[in-house]
């Protein structure tokens, strides 16, 4: 079920009603309806695939069991193992399994051996990768016992496939989440009220936002060989705000849902196109899977402590890892490469951590430094984001000499798109305006009640005049 | 929660209000859609399917057939009537096999051309205005409720913005038929022969460039199983049915060629219905296209029949099916 859907629309009202209504006194009932209630929306995509989730919930529900009873080390890292082979061996089937056929194919012809092996119509389960990794967080956290195991399956259950974020992310830890499935929750009226906002700006960001610039993006993607260099510059920035667009508005959807049946879900964005360096960037984007690397992959491996040449391979291993995560193409891994590269001068240098806060707390106009630094930043995320939507690295490298031509300074064909272009421009002050909140339109809040109400009603008004050809979000796929 | 379900109850019945003048406003500048518009066709192409009182050879397929056809001259070479029922490959293969089911009687030819990947269950609204020109097809797609919703919406939508854009910032105002509003100009009834071939793109010059030039992703084509379930009914019913590929230019094959070979495999391992003509055979230089990769010019559809005719009469099978055809049909 799509959250732009008449479907999710019809959904999210009776849900509400009847688990705020009906079940409010029963924590279990109140469990036990959301895990029906995500299984329904989850089921509504394709039923079939209900099993993965169930099995995977079992799976690591017994074996966080099977933890907190045993101190033997071996038993233990048999359990742990075990989570992490059923875990990411369905990622690694569902997700992985062609991929890694075809390259060994191309591997032994490239040495002359012709070898015939057949791909599988497989099809990738939605949000396999985002579940996988919560659950596997689960068993983690249990095994390092930073967190103790659950007896209560159906909140255990309830954890794995909350549906506001189960099908792309944020990617939320046990040890935030569970929780909240064990206490009773209260309804608050500004709580609620956040929510609700927060849906209607994630609405915006996808609808208006990404969706109006897929259409150019996937026009000017999709002919590349034909654009001038001016139109593909547009096509990579259009990229750029439509992957924005797309995958935070599809965060705050999530937060905003959650906040709505009492649940507070980790922050995904945070203004990362406002970033003054990269590692400030990897910080404010898709934050719960940045996150994720960095515990469960970085540190383990010793993180920055190491020689230089430890920092370099972990770097490395965890920007390729993050790259592999989103698909099974080169052109993920390319991406994720490059920001390695970006990312790794500041870390040699140990300026990765230099911009902490928020870029001109309290002012209007940044400094021209900071005009500057955000610049660059910017330019070298577009120009990574031509790798993370190009069908491969062909494509991607044609794409980049087609930008590199003597037509870059050709006057770009805009018509069709000067209304995006001015909604987008809109979009990115009101950004900057309210880069201080936990989302822009949080803004509103200390506005007086009518000039909000009316802020609300042009948002929707907006919202219904430039809908866009409704496209799946873009996380769905990976 | 009182205070809340109260001011948001409130709030979504403002918007509700607001909705319902805008429709009404929208209503009341909707233009329906004119009696020649180029679906409006399939009124013709059935009565002319009803009419055929012997085994006939239907060509089944989009405007990719109602392009790409001159259905006289294989009629002529073959010696059998024939309708064209080619529309709009939108409406989707189940649209298409129930459409077929509804007019085919025993000992008919169908010749199915669809395009690549095309979808099973087709475009909600293309159905809909369909029906609206000819209501029996309603009976060819499920009714949807969502899909009216959004029709609806839509069709607001398309009027209040012609309302802003035209009257409010270019000072006039004309009204926009609802719904499909890119059917206009040639793609209309008046351009369609007798067989139900479209000649509408005769007189005119090809535009620029070529529309639908689509990179298409390869994923297993999900009609495969209703096809191999509509070609076995046919055949209960004794009516023949033949798989054909669809005409296509060599810089889009030679640029979808990973997709399509793999797709190809598909069809030519799962797909049960007999395929006279390999995949390859229509494939065309760019000049002999006219406005979208699917639609051949005049002179392309020439070349495209001629080679049509002359691979199938090379065909046993075919050509058998052809005879004991011909044998049911009194001259």
């Amino acid at each position: 079920m799509l959250f732009n859907s008449i479907d999710f629309a019809i959904f999210l009202p009776v849900v509400f009603i009847l688990y705020w209504f009906l079940l409010k006194k029963n924590l279990k009932l109140q469990n036990l309806f959301l895990l029906a209630a995500s299984y329904f929306f989850y089921g509504w995509w394709d039923w079939r695939f209900l099993s993965l989730i169930i099995f995977s919930t079992l799976v690591d529900y017994f074996v966080g069991k099977g933890l907190s009873k045993s101190d033997n080390p071996t038993h233990r890292s048999i359990l742990l193992w075990t989570s992490i082979s059923v875990n990411i061996g369905f990622l690694g089937f569902f997700k992985y399994y062609n991929f890694f056929l075809d390259n060994f194919v191309a591997f032994f012809s490239f040495f002359g051996s012709e070898i015939s092996a057949t791909s599988l119509n497989i099809i990738l389960p939605v949000g396999i990768s985002f579940y996988t990794f919560q659950t596997l967080s689960y068993t983690i956290d249990v095994y390092k016992e930073k967190l103790k195991p659950t007896d209560d399956f159906i909140a255990f259950a309830a954890y794995v496939s909350f549906f506001p974020q189960l099908v792309a992310g944020p990617i939320e830890r046990a040890t935030n989440l569970l929780p909240q499935f064990q206490r009773q929750r209260v309804f608050i009226y500004s709580d609620a009220i956040n929510g609700m906002r927060q849906i209607l700006w994630g609405l915006f960001k996808k609808i208006v936002i990404a969706d109006n610039c897929a259409v150019h993006v996937n026009y000017i993607f999709g002919n590349s060989a034909e654009m001038d260099g001016s139109m593909l510059v547009i096509g990579a920035l259009l990229f750029t705000f439509q992957i924005y667009g797309d995958f935070s508005g599809y965060s705050d959807i999530a937060i905003g849902t959650a906040r709505l049946f009492g649940f507070d879900l980790m922050r995904n964005f945070a203004f990362p196109y406002f970033s003054r360096d990269i590692a400030e960037f990897w910080r404010r984007w898709h934050i719960s899977l940045s996150t994720w690397f960095r515990d469960y992959l970085y540190i383990p491996l010793g993180g920055s402590r190491g020689g230089t040449s430890m920092k370099i391979r972990n770097t490395f291993i965890i920007f390729l890892v993050s790259g592999f995560w989103h698909g099974a193409n080169w052109t993920f891994i390319v991406w994720g490469a490059l920001n390695a590269l970006y990312f790794l001068p500041l870390l040699l240098m140990d300026k990765n951590r230099r911009n902490m806060g928020i870029v001109s707390r309290g002012k209007l106009i940044p400094a021209v430094r900071e005009i500057f630094q955000i610049s660059i930043t910017f330019v070298l995320t577009v120009f990574a984001w031509i790798f993370f939507r190009a069908e491969s690295i062909g494509h991607a490298i044609s794409y980049i000499n087609g930008i590199f031509s003597p037509t870059l300074f050709s006057m770009p064909e805009l018509s069709g798109m000067r209304a995006i272009i001015l909604v987008i421009i809109a979009f990115v002050i009101f950004e900057w305006v309210g880069r201080e909140k936990d989302y822009a339109l949080e803004y509103v809040k200390k506005w007086d009640k009518p000039l909000r109400i009316i802020t609300y009603y042009i948002i929707i008004f907006l919202i219904f005049m430039l809908t866009g050809e409704q496209q799946e979000f873009i996380y769905f796929q990976f | 929660m009182s205070r809340f379900l109260y001011q948001s109850g409130l709030f979504f019945l403002s918007l509700l209000l607001l909705y319902y003048v805008m429709s009404v406003l929208a209503s009341k500048v909707t233009m329906e859609p004119p009696e020649n518009d180029f679906m409006a066709a399939m009124i013709d192409k059935h009565q002319r399917a009803n009419e055929i009182e012997v085994p006939q050879i239907l060509i089944a397929g989009g405007s990719n057939i109602a392009f790409n056809i001159e259905s006289g001259e294989v009629q002529d070479e073959l010696g059998i009537p024939v309708v064209n029922l080619g529309l709009n490959i939108g409406l989707g293969i189940s649209y298409l096999t129930n459409e077929l089911e509804d007019v085919v009687n025993e000992g008919d030819i169908i010749l199915f051309f669809p395009t690549w990947f095309t979808a099973t269950e087709g475009t909600y609204p293309l159905q809909k205005h369909t029906a609206k020109h000819y209501p029996r097809s309603s009976k060819y797609f499920n009714y949807d409720v969502t899909e009216e919703i959004n029709i609806h919406l839509e069709n607001t939508r398309t009027q209040i913005r012609n309302i802003i854009v035209t009257l409010i910032l270019k000072g006039e105002f004309r009204t926009v038929p609802a719904e499909t509003p890119r059917l206009e100009g040639m793609y209309t009834t008046e351009f369609f022969n007798k067989f139900g071939d479209f000649e509408g793109h005769h007189y005119l010059s090809p535009p620029e460039d070529l529309g639908q030039r689509l990179i298409y992703d390869y994923r297993y084509w999900e009609s495969i199983p209703e096809l191999n379930d509509f070609y076995a009914r046919m055949s209960q019913k004794g009516v023949y049915m033949f798989f054909f590929y669809p005409a296509y230019p060599v810089t889009e094959w030679e640029r979808n060629k990973v997709a399509l070979e793999k797709l190809i495999t598909d069809i030519e391992k799962d797909l049960n219905i007999p395929k006279p003509i390999g995949p390859k055979a229509f494939l065309f230089p760019e000049n002999y296209f006219f406005d979208t990769v699917f639609h051949l010019t005049e002179e392309g559809k020439k070349v495209r029949t001629e080679k049509l005719i002359e691979q199938l009469k090379e065909n046993n099978t075919f050509m058998d099916v052809i005879q004991r055809t011909k044998n049911h049909n009194p001259e």
